[in-house]
């Protein structure tokens, strides 16, 4: 057991990136009432976006970190108007984003010559922003409906298949490494065993200063009043003027972003990014929304903690390969005897 | 007609091995439960055949009692303690669940050694799977011997959730999925059919995945993942989560569809995926909806008066 002040350490850093991700999430939740599983793609395309910044661009990874966050905020608002939007209300906006994301894709991924594909990339994404514009202006919806429950959780399952298969074909299903000396690499002594490498403590220190932020703009701001508003009542704050659509698309930016910040975070720290990283620290950060309690942010932030502990412990103390049927059984137990979270208010809409 | 079924004969196992599938989700969905742990019961299935197969002598046919039998014995008390949650929480157990019959596909050795005094033994064989004996099928009618049983599975499959769907049984389910609070003060016992939706869903994925393995051949981790759930998934919300017909058009479609479509085969995964988010969008009710077949008779009536807007075709969606 003498190694476990460096594993505790480890638990540390890699339950704050995963507080990152889980917070996103559970904001996302306590708005909408709905499961963002795409979330774990946003993460992974945070991730290389970060990648593609320091690799085509060679820019420095302190511009890079910013830039995915951007990036993974803007693709976060994209998949709210493709995927889950138009299950609220339909558009013509919506149909001719819709459109041109289908447009996108078959210059993505289809089977075209060079100049060809550029062309249908470049009229996809233009006819994706205007369909963005018009569906963000539109007045009257063709189609206002009640939502179904399972809906939105489908809808975002076909968005990750999207997503990752997407990755897939511009990276490559094999593991991609970001350039070495990005980072020093040495280590800092914390006891006698235990140490901590510099990346390990920008993502401790980005993740703490992050969650201050998150709370900051939650609690204190205009915006943040406005999105406890609609989690309250999405019927009331209409009422009240308030610009449901716009905050709703401000906290899916805030929400990717911060799962973008979690994706290069732990991408840089393992310096492994591949297409299904998502999947894996999706199913840790279900656990952690549900331990926390849904929608309760400073419960996902603590419960991620715990979540990072017992992976790092189960990996050091037992056996690697079991790590996320512990982390299962954790979700499971918690799901049986709590439904509502360790930190949930019995408020929320019990299991 | 006897060559084409000899030159598609893999399409047409898998549609069928599909179907069957496909029909395992739906009765979870018509039933208001988003249960995704169809793809761990197949797995389920799958090496309980091919275990009995490589280390027995046990005829399969004895396997495949026992494949179904060991579906039914874990989804009852998983169904017990699981529906008792509501969609999003269930949906989480039951993809929880999935992952952790992977991990124990994935493990299992290490398990079975823990047990054994044999400490070599190969039960599971890891990520690697088990790979069963090729045995040259004989053809019966038309159809090798491996076809026969799956097609006639599918077709009791089909009778008992048809038969179903026409009942007393059929119309408690679908009233569950509307609305469980009104079904359950009209004194239906909400938590006997969830639990009997479940465990009959369960007991017929176990079924394919049993029947499946003996055509794959190689019963691997890797053909249980959270990815195969959502395949089966894509098949009954493109054919429709409200009459048995969606999973049937479902399974049919997405299967033969990469096969009449070769060049998207490297982006099935794109494809499953737009199928799904386009069909849950803009076609909730499916294929199998009977207001989707007029569709074409309104757009006719659409391009015949130009006085008629956007929104009364939306309505016909």
């Amino acid at each position: 057991m003498s190694d476990l002040p460096q594993q505790l350490i480890n638990g540390l850093w890699q339950g704050a990136a995963l507080a990152l991700f889980a917070m996103g999430y559970t904001l996302v939740f306590g708005v909408l009432d709905i499961i963002n599983l795409a979330q774990g793609a946003t993460y992974m395309w945070g991730a290389f976006f970060a990648f593609l910044c320091v690799t085509k661009l060679n820019w420095p990874i302190w511009y890079a970190i910013p830039a995915a966050m951007v990036g993974a905020g803007f693709l976060a608002v994209l998949l709210d108007r493709l995927a889950f939007k138009p299950l609220r209300s339909l558009t013509s906006g919506g149909l001719v984003l819709w459109a041109g994301f289908i447009v996108f894709l078959l210059g993505a991924v289809g089977n075209l010559s060079q100049d060809i594909k550029w062309v249908t990339i470049v009229s996809g994404a233009l006819i994706m922003l205007g369909g963005f514009v018009l569906d963000y202006r539109s007045g009257k919806p063709l189609r206002t409906r009640e939502v179904p429950h399972l809906a939105p959780i489908i809808s975002s399952i076909g968005a990750t298949f999207i997503l990752v298969s997407l990755a897939i074909s511009q990276f490559g299903a094999q593991v991609s490494r970001f350039p070495p000396n990005l980072f020093p690499v040495k280590p800092y002594n914390v006891t006698a065993e235990a140490v901590i490498s510099p990346i390990q403590v920008l993502v401790l220190g980005l993740s703490l200063g992050l969650m201050i932020i998150l709370s900051f703009l939650i609690n204190r701001t205009q915006m943040g009043r406005a999105i406890r508003a609609i989690a309250w009542s999405e019927r009331t704050s209409r009422l009240l003027g308030i610009n449901v659509d716009y905050v709703i698309a401000q906290t899916f930016f805030i929400s990717g972003a911060l799962a973008g910040a979690a994706g290069v975070l732990l991408g840089l720290a393992f310096n492994r990014l591949e297409p299904n990283m998502g999947g894996e620290v999706e199913l840790a950060g279900l656990t952690v929304i549900i331990v926390g309690g849904m929608g309760s942010i400073g419960g996902a932030a603590i419960a991620a903690f715990l979540v990072g502990m017992i992976r790092v412990l189960s990996v050091a103390y037992i056996d690697s390969s079991f790590r996320d049927a512990f982390v299962f059984g954790l979700l499971i137990l918690v799901l049986l005897l709590r439904p509502s979270g360790i930190f949930g208010r019995s408020k929320t809409v019990r299991a | 007609m006897f060559e084409f079924l000899s030159n598609n004969i893999s399409t047409i196992n898998f549609v069928l091995i599909n179907i069957s599938l496909g029909l395992s989700i739906y009765i979870t969905l018509a039933t208001g439960l988003l249960s995704l742990a169809n793809a761990g019961f197949m797995a389920i299935g799958a090496y309980t055949v091919a275990i009995i197969q490589t280390q027995t002598h046990i005829p399969f046919s004895f396997g495949f009692v026992m494949a179904i039998a060991l579906g039914v014995t874990l989804a009852l008390p998983i169904g017990i303690v699981a529906l008792g949650l509501r969609d999003i929480y269930l949906a989480i157990a039951t993809l929880g669940f999935g992952e952790i019959v992977r991990i124990i596909a994935l493990n299992g050795d290490k398990v079975v050694r823990l047990f054994s005094t044999n400490k070599d033994v190969i039960v599971f064989n890891g990520a690697e799977g088990i790979t069963l004996a090729y045995k040259t099928p004989t053809i019966i009618f038309g159809l090798p011997d491996t076809t026969w049983p799956i097609l006639i599975y599918c077709l009791v499959a089909i009778y008992i959730l048809a038969t179903l769907h026409n009942s007393r049984y059929g119309r408690i389910l679908a009233s569950i999925r509307q609305d469980e609070t009104a079904a359950s003060t009209l004194g239906i016992n909400v938590a006997r059919y969830k639990l009997f939706a479940f465990v009959l869903g369960s007991a017929i994925a176990a079924g394919a995945g049993a029947l499946g393995a003996p055509i794959v051949r190689v019963v691997d981790p890797h053909n249980y993942v959270f990815s195969r759930g959502v395949d089966i998934l894509a098949y009954a919300v493109l054919g429709g989560m409200t009459h048995w017909v969606g999973p049937i058009l479902g399974a049919t479609v997405l299967t033969s569809l990469p096969e009449a479509l070769r060049f998207l085969k490297d982006q099935r995964d794109i494809v499953n995926g737009l199928i799904i988010m386009l069909s849950i969008i803009y076609l909730p009710a499916g294929l199998a909806d009977p207001r989707v077949w007029t569709i074409p008779r309104k757009l006719f009536a659409l391009l015949g008066s130009m006085r008629s807007s956007a929104r009364n075709d939306s309505k016909g969606l």
